[in-house]
């Protein structure tokens, strides 16, 4: 129940999208206001060396129709260029990119680019100008990053104009807390900062500034709230460091679900003492720093490296006040670091120490978002097979945990027992394409497959092996439900994949693996 | 077509049929003809002492004087506050003379009525009614008049049968747009195996009519020949169709007639299977099926239906009854194609059922003895019950029901997944009910437990919660920890803990404060 509501909506583009496009001031409104600035400032106009406009045309699947892109969607962004001349963007403004290209903003020169370093969870690329146009960098000057930052702090948000001028806008940070990236599995750090961000020119990377430091870069924007959320210079700093030795480590995977211990009753049942915060943990996802550290379900994690946890998780920060105690082991270490933390088990206090570790998005039964990368199937003589991923369960739209097929919702939430039963993926009948080989089934959709040829199917790899061994050129699918089992037709199946290929649909390849 | 378009559906089963596409579709579309038609009635009194009113020769035929309006009031049950007597309302409908004293009407006409009132298109007097037997499941009811003075001269309607497709209707009622005897016309558009929007999980014969029927027609009678050939009960919304009506045809009618003829209403009869079209060359070989455009593939057979260890999963219907079993689920019954259902929804509880099956290659007959498919009705809006419910320490422990789910707009994923699956995962054989901890009423005793509102309860003190009267002797139960109360709920990694003493402290003041005046309702 607690992971359903961090998975409402991931995609970071479209909250972006939505927030800047949905302002309610119409562009030429604000443009005597934009002029009156540029005058204020003058020293600023086609002055900055050290942002760069980031143009780039996306292209994504169809989570349904995994033969199909979408149609192409261009935006761009204001990247950050720093040490080494690399241009610091969001992972969501390059996310499905097919075409990136750089534009300086005091000339409108181009030049083709591309990705060296991305990390979807914590939403931070690294680009930089394709092999032959390295020259292009030689004006521009690094920004540094700002080493603090703190609730009330006053930053400047850096955005570029049509004709290429830089619009400066002040906010202020009003809160500092562990939010919501791009991915639901876990927290990172977020700043929220107060403030108005120009309607006119939309874009959804931007840098704020403290100090002619960077201070973090917007991660989306609420247009009724004016209120902006960051992703903060220490995460960014983390990204670099650790993207420095070009070997990715990547951030650590806490694991923990926890409950606050702020009910008394609640505490007097665990045996809490009065001067003891803690939280209460609830589960131990397999595979993560939890995990690792031997942290099991139904401990109170009392302390991290002798930092006491409150009763709500929070630890005190001498920078931020008091911060969410997972930004620990996630934002400020490193995985391979070694973690002490002390739990109460059992009514007894146990000290535990572990390294921290990091658990791969793609490696749940549900895996998270495949970005970059179409989403995987099979096509066979009209019977379309896919994996069950957030990406598909998304494409039920918003409120896909009430309007996909519930028993797929329910495999999300809740995986524990496939991976007691040591299930890989689910491969789902996802749908069939109307086709002679496929009559009577046209209906069937979003089915989990078990067996096919009588072998057990785990992943698309297993069905890809199983769909080999027809029997008398019938092959035998079974269902975990209604109709449990139908049969295809090998002959008419090879027919009919030619059909889908060179026919209307014009599939272009029968299966996408890897 | 594209994959995209494709829905799963996991919403309603049709009883022991086929899932039904355009079930969900529909049942969120039909409406009920006299449940938006409500007004305020006034009413004096009852006339014990009938006399005749002269008046002039009306002017519709003699034999309409026995269709009549049928004003209701109501008590509508609040899940959202179980305790309570329910929500006044008041509404009208049409009923017509099938007997003597005995008037048909829909059930959703008198359903949780409280008072009945009759009115005549001659007379002014209004005359109290009663209910004598109501068939939730295919929405009709027999009322009578308390006095039964006032309807001793007029001639029942006769009943005749399905009519033809394209023949001429006429609606009688007193639907919505005045007050007097209400007269349209239209043909029979379709005969089809449809939902009935009243329970909300039933489906029988249906007769499509094109005449207009609105709110306030419900109950009354569809003419041919001045025979009654149905009775209007529901339309779809005019945003989704035009000119669709629907009315109860008279093999339905004539088995609810039949069925209350000994004095009780058995309901209706079911086999708890679900079924597949075998159209598929491939399967029809898999099978050793002929290609002779027979045979269904039994899909699901649950273990509370009648079916259940006479039927297997795998098996393919050939015949019911000897009358063979098409390919698509329908079969030939007096010329009409119709749902193979249609030989089961005719029978009465203890008939049997014989059908043909071909079991891995084998033909062979099964003969099944019908009865009710519970777990099913469970699943449908309920009439006539008070809402059942437990107060303790504030925590509202509740039933999990479709009216549940309405009142409270549940939307929980988990929640919704139960109650989806209750059939087919055959839940009804552990849980005949899930518990749910539907509201909290504030106080310092549950000041922190706000988050688990709409939790599924599983265990109260290391006892399993099966069904609602479960509850009480759970939370009296001590184990483990005696000072504490412990509440395991569904998907939720904590243990939900009540102080013992608090909470039995607090719960009488909590209903003082909340204005319950009885800590639990667990039926009668």
């Amino acid at each position: 129940m607690q992971v359903m509501l961090l998975l409402k909506k991931i995609s970071g583009i479209a909250i972006l999208a939505m927030g800047i496009g949905t302002m309610p001031v119409l562009a030429n409104e604000l443009s005597p206001v934009a002029s009156n600035q540029t005058q204020a400032m003058p020293a600023r106009l086609h002055a900055n060396p050290s942002i760069i406009k980031i143009n780039v045309t996306q292209q994504s699947y169809n989570a349904r129709m995994p033969w199909k892109k979408l149609p192409p969607v261009s935006s761009s962004g204001v990247g950050v260029v720093l040490d080494n001349k690399k241009v610091l963007v969001t992972a969501s403004l390059v996310q499905d990119a097919r075409y990136i290209e750089f534009e300086k903003p005091n000339n409108g020169a181009r030049v083709a680019a591309k990705v060296m370093m991305v990390d979807f969870e914590a939403n931070l690329a690294l680009l930089q100008p394709s092999s032959s146009h390295a020259s292009f960098m030689d004006d521009l000057v690094p920004l540094q990053l700002t080493p603090t930052i703190q609730e009330g702090d006053g930053l400047e948000v850096w955005q570029l104009g049509r004709t290429g001028e830089l619009l400066v806008s002040p906010m202020v940070v009003n809160k500092v807390v562990v939010g919501r990236y791009l991915l639901p599995s876990s927290g990172f750090l977020t700043l929220e900062a107060n403030g108005i961000l120009r309607a006119e020119v939309t874009s959804v990377t931007l840098p704020f500034v403290k100090n002619g430091q960077l201070a973090g870069l917007l991660l989306r924007y609420d247009t009724r709230n004016q209120s902006a959320t960051l992703i903060p210079s220490v995460v960014i700093a983390h990204f670099l460091r650790d993207a420095a030795d070009g070997v990715y480590a990547g951030f650590p995977s806490v694991g923990l679900l926890v409950h606050p211990t702020l009910d008394p009753q609640f505490r007097d049942y665990l045996g809490l003492k009065h001067s003891q915060g803690g939280v209460y943990v609830g589960s131990v996802m397999r595979g993560t720093s939890g995990d690792s550290l031997g942290i099991v379900a139904g401990d109170t994690l009392l302390s991290i490296n002798g930092r006491a946890v409150d009763r709500r998780g929070e630890v005190k920060d001498p920078l931020y006040g008091t911060i969410h105690y997972s930004h620990l082991l996630r934002g400020e270490a490193f995985v391979g670091e070694t973690v002490r933390v002390e739990v109460l088990r059992n009514g007894h206090v146990v000290s535990l120490a572990g390294p921290l570790v990091r658990k791969d998005w793609g490696a749940h039964i549900v895996p998270m978002i495949s970005f970059d990368a179409g989403p995987n199937y099979i096509i066979h003589g009209g019977l379309v097979f896919q994996e069950l991923t957030y990406s598909y369960l998304q494409s039920f739209g918003d409120d896909w945990s009430a309007t996909a097929p519930p028993r797929l919702v329910q495999i999300a939430t809740d995986p524990s027992d496939l991976e007691r039963q040591g299930i890989g993926r689910i491969v789902l009948l996802a749908g069939v394409l109307p086709v002679r080989g496929t009559q009577g089934y046209e209906d069937l959709a979003a089915l989990r497959v078990t067996a096919v040829n009588g072998m057990p199917i785990n992943n698309l790899f297993d069905l890809q092996t199983a769909l080999q061994k027809a029997s008398n050129r019938l092959h035998k699918i079974e269902f975990d439900d209604a109709p449990k089992v139908i049969y295809l037709d090998e002959n008419q199946a090879q027919i009919d994949n030619k059909v889908l290929l060179e026919g209307d649909y014009r599939i272009g390849q029968l299966s996408r693996l890897h | 077509m594209s994959i995209s378009n494709k829905q799963v559906e996991w919403v309603c089963r049709l009883q022991s049929g086929k899932p039904l596409d355009a079930y969900r579709w529909l049942v969120g579309r039909l409406w009920l003809l006299s449940l938006c038609f409500l007004g305020l009635l006034c009413f004096t009194g009852v006339n014990t002492q009938a006399q005749t009113i002269q008046r002039s020769k009306p002017m519709y035929p003699t034999a309409w004087e026995g269709i009549v309006r049928i004003e209701a009031s109501a008590l509508i049950p609040d899940y959202t506050t179980p305790w309570s007597s329910g929500r006044p309302s008041a509404g009208s409908g049409t009923g017509w003379l099938v007997g003597k004293n005995r008037f048909i009407t829909n059930a959703h006409v008198v359903a949780h009525a409280t008072r009945l009132l009759i009115r005549l298109p001659s007379d002014p007097r209004p005359y109290e009614a009663r209910v004598v037997h109501v068939a939730h499941d295919s929405d009709l009811a027999l009322i009578e008049a308390l006095n039964p003075k006032p309807f001793e001269n007029l001639t029942p309607l006769q009943l005749s049968g399905i009519p033809m497709l394209n023949t001429e209707v006429v609606a009688v009622g007193y639907p919505i747009g005045g007050e007097r005897m209400s007269v349209t016309r239209g043909v029979v558009s379709r005969i089809d195996f449809r939902a009935y929007a009243h329970t909300g999980v039933d489906a029988h014969l249906t007769v499509q009519i094109d005449a207009a029927i609105n709110p306030g027609n419900s109950g009354g009678p569809v003419l041919q020949g001045g025979k009654v050939i149905g009775v209007a009960f529901q339309g779809i919304n005019g945003a989704a169709a035009q000119n669709v009506a629907y009315m109860i045809p008279v093999p339905v009618i004539q088995r609810f007639l039949k069925d209350v003829s000994d004095g009780q209403y058995d309901h209706y009869m079911d086999l708890g299977i679900t079924h597949f079209p075998i159209e598929n060359p491939a399967q029809r070989l898999a099978l050793g099926l002929a290609n002779d455009g027979r045979g269904v593939l039994v899909t699901r057979v649950h273990s509370a239906g009648s079916a259940a260890g006479r039927m297997q999963v795998g098996d393919v219907i050939l015949s019911i009854d000897g009358v063979p079993v098409f390919s698509n689920g329908l079969i030939d019954m007096e010329g009409q194609l119709v749902d193979l259902n249609e030989v089961v929804e005719r029978k009465f509880l203890g008939d049997t059922v014989v059908l043909g099956l071909l079991r891995q290659g084998k033909k062979m007959r099964v003969n099944i003895p019908l009865k009710r498919f519970l777990p099913m009705i469970a699943l449908g809006n309920q009439y006539e019950k008070r809402p059942r419910y437990i107060v303790f320490a504030g925590l509202v422990f509740q039933p999990l029901s479709r009216d549940l789910i309405t009142a409270y707009a549940i939307k929980d994923s988990l929640v919704n997944y139960l109650f989806k699956e209750y059939l087919d995962l055959e839940l009804y054989e552990k849980h005949p009910e899930i518990v749910v901890v539907t509201s909290i009423l504030s106080d310092q005793a549950n000041s922190y437990l706000a988050a688990y509102r709409n939790a599924v309860v599983e265990e109260i003190n290391g006892v399993k919660i099966h069904r609602l009267s479960d509850v009480p002797a759970a939370l009296d139960k001590v184990a483990g920890n005696r000072d504490f109360i412990e509440i395991k709920l569904k998907g939720v990694s904590r243990m939900v803990v009540l102080n013992r003493q608090l909470a039995l402290q607090s719960t009488p003041s909590i209903l003082a404060k909340y204005g319950i005046h009885h800590a639990q309702y667990l039926g009668d």
